[in-house]
């Protein structure tokens, strides 16, 4: 009897473990579907949709295989704004790294003094888009700020929207308004760095670059990973500001794809658009996943 | 329990943001109205379903072939007079049935000049009367002198009224608008611009007792006025109020940005106006109600104008329309009553899409609307005057609808690139569908090869205008440039606003054509030459520094450049000129362009200008003692023309049938006879029409015929100019650079290619 009690027991227990397991599934699927609703319908239905237009006729009508592709490769303007796009990336996103995590650093040492530091550098982030181009207007203009003060210096004024120098006001304009988040992030991942490896390195007798090298770098391999995405990501914002400041068809130098994204549309060239950024999610999630993959390696 | 709550309101949650996402899919259609488009929103235009409703619109118009005076009597009644109260007609039943009866004025010519007539409670009009005053006469023709104190002194004093509204009001009071020879007073008092004898602000009413003891009052008051239950003044300073009749207190400020023009008002006083070509409702409690969209009632017709509103007891109003008929402006009575059953005819009910208002498309829609009624049309104009929204932000709105399939029906493509649309698949192939026989078959042509998508229902064309002898000296762009830059300066701008030069430079010190700002020098000669420079997507560099160096040689000449504008010494110069659409159109006003300014001011020899009004034209060329002629103003596109009001239909339209009924409204007689003032019409026989018109009204004043080889000219015309605003745009900032020396012609060509080589790129 007490044998027959015990395995009810045991397989009471067993069909109490499935159900409280099976209702936390429903429970957390249940309190996941909204978010993943909202990513239903405004991602990934729509990328679903872009995708199949890549290989259909405007209209959506008639399917033309690759025909879209291959003419997006062939197009002289996506060659020009691949480019760019992928120059503006390689060099923002390794300086603002580096530049966002340097100052991370700096403003630790001198905590808990540095809420105003971490306010001033978070202060671009606030700074509507309208209001960042009237001032890049104002001191980039060819009779702007900026040339006032080169004439000042007696040096010969920059056409800087109108030259190769667009570029690095775009590259400026990134970093400017995104160092602040970034070192918000990397602040935090530096607080998550338990205090006992520095004292245990410091103990053993490593130095404060071999502590940085040895402690700080590695334990924050995982924020890497997350600023490297969010960086990266964030980089296709600078488009609205690069909009702003130069219109549809601003220099050569930051011709950038959304620019060549945003004037197929406006040309109603929605199966090149779809093909296009097609090929960019593709390109996009591939980096993600390396760079994932690189982190976990090293993890 | 618990875990049930939470699973709940996980579920409420999600469902929320599930109706949400739909509301916010929902919103694209409504943000295009929000963000700039003027759809019909209104109760007599909005798409309506079976049964819910609308305003219907009859035509009550009695026998009178001219302007109507009309006026509603306490009971209801009608009453209409003609011009000079020749004939009276009643009717008892809201217009179905008229009673002729012969007018005071058919015997007595002192009522010719009658404006306006009111109805005094024992049945006699109440009229005004040239030097005698305002006079009540029985239906006997017999008058009585109607004692007004001011009036009748002002009289007395040899000052001529001209009374344009009356309006009886209770107990013999009566409201009326009049001025006081109102230009001599301006003449008199060196520049005091005073009207509607506004005398004395401090004195605002006048009080005085009739005979039987009753106090009349007068108020001053500017503008046009209208009565109801209250009184709506509208003034010159475009500030608008509803006054009680009684005391002649304000009761309410009407809040409107625009000029307002009261048309009528009603028993609980409110006021009609027309606010872009809407009739609006202002009550007294400063609600506003648009109670007929312009673009669904006869009443809206770009081809007229309304010219009063008066309120049906019974419900209801009635518009007086002043509307084209053959010869002259005539007045149409159009009866609007609500009627709760009317509907629409599902299949007969299209969009219209446009980027900026247009006449011509107006026009159409009422043609339309006269021979379906039971149509109804939405035009969607998507750069409204509110603002906010950019030709580009309009654009991408419209993609992605066409995209989604909820596109309107009709595009009119101006500022939209259409060859996009066309070359995509988005459009229908018009071929065999619209009838293009009467087209101006040249112009038709580069439309038509691979199929007829997009089809231009007007066109502009760059000429120039000046005597034979200087024309010839223009004959190709090079010798335009050289005759130019080798003529005459224009004369200091101190000694035109001086007015030493009105009336005409020595002609030997005439230029042989003058500019006074870059804008306008670039635009005519951009149309005239950038189909050379700009062609199968590629650019022709050698043809760009041509274009560039008129253009620098031409700029130099008159000073274009930054320092030099058309704001010289703070004053715009330029001619207004107001066109009358003889045989249809509303009134332009228009600022002529530096090169026609000069032309007319007689400091210039000849003029280069876009012409696409026969009227302006007939003007432009009126000069004494000298025989214009006019030619395509040379460039290096070979008969250069821009085409205009570009109509196309959704290839995914399900009113396709309909459309095509539209697209062929907008090209057919009706329509295209009448001038809107913005450009030629596509048909031979309509500019015949046009002409032939015109100079009969000018055969009735004794001036010469106008007779322009207009055909010669426009049988010449064989190249499109490209008119997609973004390539103009980044050609116009080199170009004005390029005038103001800080690039030189290398320089600027060099900087295009550079500028515009991601657009031709994106485009390959």
């Amino acid at each position: 009897m007490s044998k027959i009690f015990a395995i009810t027991l045991q397989s009471g227990r067993k069909y109490v473990s499935q159900y409280v397991r099976r209702s936390e599934g429903v429970t957390a699927l249940a309190f996941l579907a909204p978010s993943f609703a909202g990513i239903l319908i405004f991602f990934l239905i729509p990328f679903a949709d872009t995708v199949r237009r890549s290989f259909y006729d405007v209209r959506g009508v008639n399917f033309i295989g690759l025909q879209s592709y291959t003419s997006v490769i062939n197009n002289a303007a996506f060659r020009l704004a691949a480019t760019n796009t992928l120059r503006f990336v390689a060099i923002c996103i390794p300086l603002l790294l580096l530049i966002s995590l340097g100052i991370a650093l700096l403003i630790r040492c001198i905590r808990p003094h540095n809420a105003l530091f971490k306010t001033t550098f978070l202060l671009p982030m606030a700074v509507p888009v309208a209001s960042i181009v009237l001032l890049w207007q104002v001191v980039f203009n060819d009779n702007g700020l900026a040339n006032s003060v080169l004439e000042f210096f007696n040096l010969n004024a920059v056409n800087f929207m109108g030259s190769g120098a667009a570029f690095w006001v775009l590259v400026f304009t990134y970093l400017w308004k995104n160092t602040g988040y970034n070192m918000i992030l990397w602040l935090a991942g530096l607080d998550s760095i338990s205090d006992t490896l520095y004292e245990a390195a410091h103990v053993d007798g490593a130095n404060k670059w071999q502590s940085f090298r040895y402690v700080t770098l590695p334990c924050l391999l995982p924020t890497i990973g997350i600023v490297s995405i969010l960086s990266l990501l964030n980089s296709f914002k600078v488009f609205r500001e690069a909009y702003l400041v130069a219109g549809a068809y601003p220099h050569d130098s930051m011709y950038l794809l959304q620019h060549l994204f945003n004037n197929w549309f406006v040309q109603m060239d929605v199966s090149r658009l779809s093909a296009a950024a097609t090929m960019l999610a593709v390109v996009l999630l591939v980096i993600i996943l390396l760079i994932r993959g690189f982190l976990d390696e090293k993890d | 329990m618990k875990k049930a709550a939470k699973f709940l309101l996980c579920a409420g949650v999600m469902l929320l943001w599930l109706v949400a996402s739909a509301c916010g899919s929902g919103n694209n259609e409504d943000g295009v109205n929000a963000s700039g488009t003027n759809g019909a929103g209104t109760r007599g235009a909005t798409p309506l379903a079976a049964g819910a409703g609308r305003y219907v619109e009859v035509d009550i118009t009695p026998p009178i072939n001219g302007r109507i005076m009309l006026v509603v009597a306490p009971d209801g009644g009608l009453v209409a007079f003609d011009e000079g109260l020749h004939n009276r007609y009643d009717s008892a039943d809201n217009g179905i049935t008229w009673v002729h009866a012969t007018g005071v004025g058919a015997a007595d010519e002192r009522f010719a000049d009658v404006q306006s007539v009111g109805l005094l409670p024992d049945g006699r009009l109440l009229v005004y009367l040239q030097e005698e005053g305002l006079t009540a006469v029985s239906a006997d023709g017999t008058t009585a002198h109607f004692p007004m104190p001011y009036i009748d002194a002002g009289i007395a004093d040899g000052d001529e009224f001209n009374v344009s509204f009356i309006h009886v009001l209770d107990n013999e009071r009566v409201l009326l608008t009049y001025n006081v020879d109102w230009i001599a007073r301006f003449m008199r008092d060196g520049g005091t611009f005073q009207m509607f004898g506004e005398e004395d602000d401090d004195e605002e009413e006048e009080t005085d007792e009739d005979e039987d003891g009753q106090p009349r009052t007068q108020m001053r008051v500017g503008g046009t006025v209208a009565a109801g239950g209250g009184m709506a003044f509208g003034s010159m300073n475009a500030v608008t109020a509803i006054h009680c009749i009684q005391t002649g207190r304000e009761l309410e400020r009407l809040s409107h940005t625009e000029f307002m023009q009261p048309m009528g008002a009603n028993a609980q006083g409110g006021v009609y106006t027309v606010a872009s070509h809407n009739l609006v409702l202002y009550s007294a409690n400063g609600d506003v109600e648009v109670l007929l969209n312009g673009t669904a009632f006869a009443f809206g017709s770009p081809a007229g104008f309304p010219v009063g509103v008066s309120s049906l007891p019974a419900g209801g109003f009635i518009a007086n329309v002043m509307q084209p008929a053959a010869e002259e402006m005539v007045s149409r009575l159009l009866k609007y009553i609500w009627d709760e059953n009317a509907t629409i005819n599902p299949g007969k009910d299209i969009t219209i899409w446009t980027l900026e208002d247009n006449a011509l498309v107006r026009a159409a829609i009422t043609e339309v609307w006269r021979l379906y009624p039971e149509a109804n049309f939405t035009l969607e104009i998507a750069l409204s005057e509110e603002g906010g929204v950019t030709a580009t932000d309009a654009i991408r709105t419209l993609n992605t609808r066409l995209l989604s399939g909820r596109g309107p029906d009709v595009i009119i493509m101006d500022g939209t690139p259409f060859e996009n649309y066309a070359n995509r698949g988005m459009l229908l192939d018009l071929t065999g569908r619209v009838d293009t026989a009467g087209m101006y078959q040249n112009l038709l042509a580069p439309f038509a090869a691979g199929g007829l998508y997009v089809l231009p229902t007007q066109f502009t064309v760059p000429m120039m205008v000046g005597e034979a002898s200087h024309l010839r000296q223009a004959l190709t762009p090079d010798n335009l440039v050289q005759a130019i830059v080798t003529g005459n300066p224009l004369p200091p701008m101190e000694a035109m606003l001086a007015g030493r030069v009105i009336g005409g430079a020595p002609d030997e010190d005439s230029a042989f054509m003058g500019f006074n700002d870059l804008d306008e020098l670039f635009h005519l000669l951009w149309i005239a030459n950038v189909s050379a420079f700009i062609h199968d997507n590629r650019l022709d560099s050698n043809a760009l520094g041509e274009f560039f160096t008129a253009l620098y040689a031409i700029s130099e000449k008159f000073g274009l450049g930054a320092e030099a504008d058309m704001m010289q010494g703070g004053v715009a110069t330029g001619v207004f000129m107001v066109v009358s659409g003889g045989g249809g159109a509303t009134n332009r006003v228009n600022m002529l362009g530096g090169s026609m300014t000069n032309f007319l001011l007689q400091t210039a020899h000849t003029a280069a200008f876009e012409a696409g009004n026969i009227h302006m034209l007939s003007s432009f060329m009126r000069r004494d003692n000298m025989e214009l002629e006019l030619a395509l103003l040379p460039g290096l596109a070979q008969g250069a023309w821009v085409p205009s009001t570009l109509v196309g239909i959704s290839a995914d339209t399900a009113m396709q049938d309909f459309a095509v009924t539209f697209v062929n409204a907008m090209l057919s007689m009706e329509v295209q006879r009448l001038n809107h003032g913005t450009g030629f019409s596509m048909l031979p026989e309509a500019t015949a029409w046009q002409l032939a018109n015109m100079n009969e009204i000018l055969a009735e004043v004794g001036m010469p015929l106008f007779e322009p080889n207009l055909d010669v000219l426009i049988a010449q015309l064989s190249t499109p100019a490209l008119i997609e605003t973004t390539l103009r745009e980044m050609v116009w900032q080199t170009a004005e650079r390029l005038a103001d020396g800080r690039l030189t012609v290398e320089g600027a060509v060099a900087e295009v290619e550079q500028n515009i080589r991601n657009y031709l790129a994106e485009r390959s």
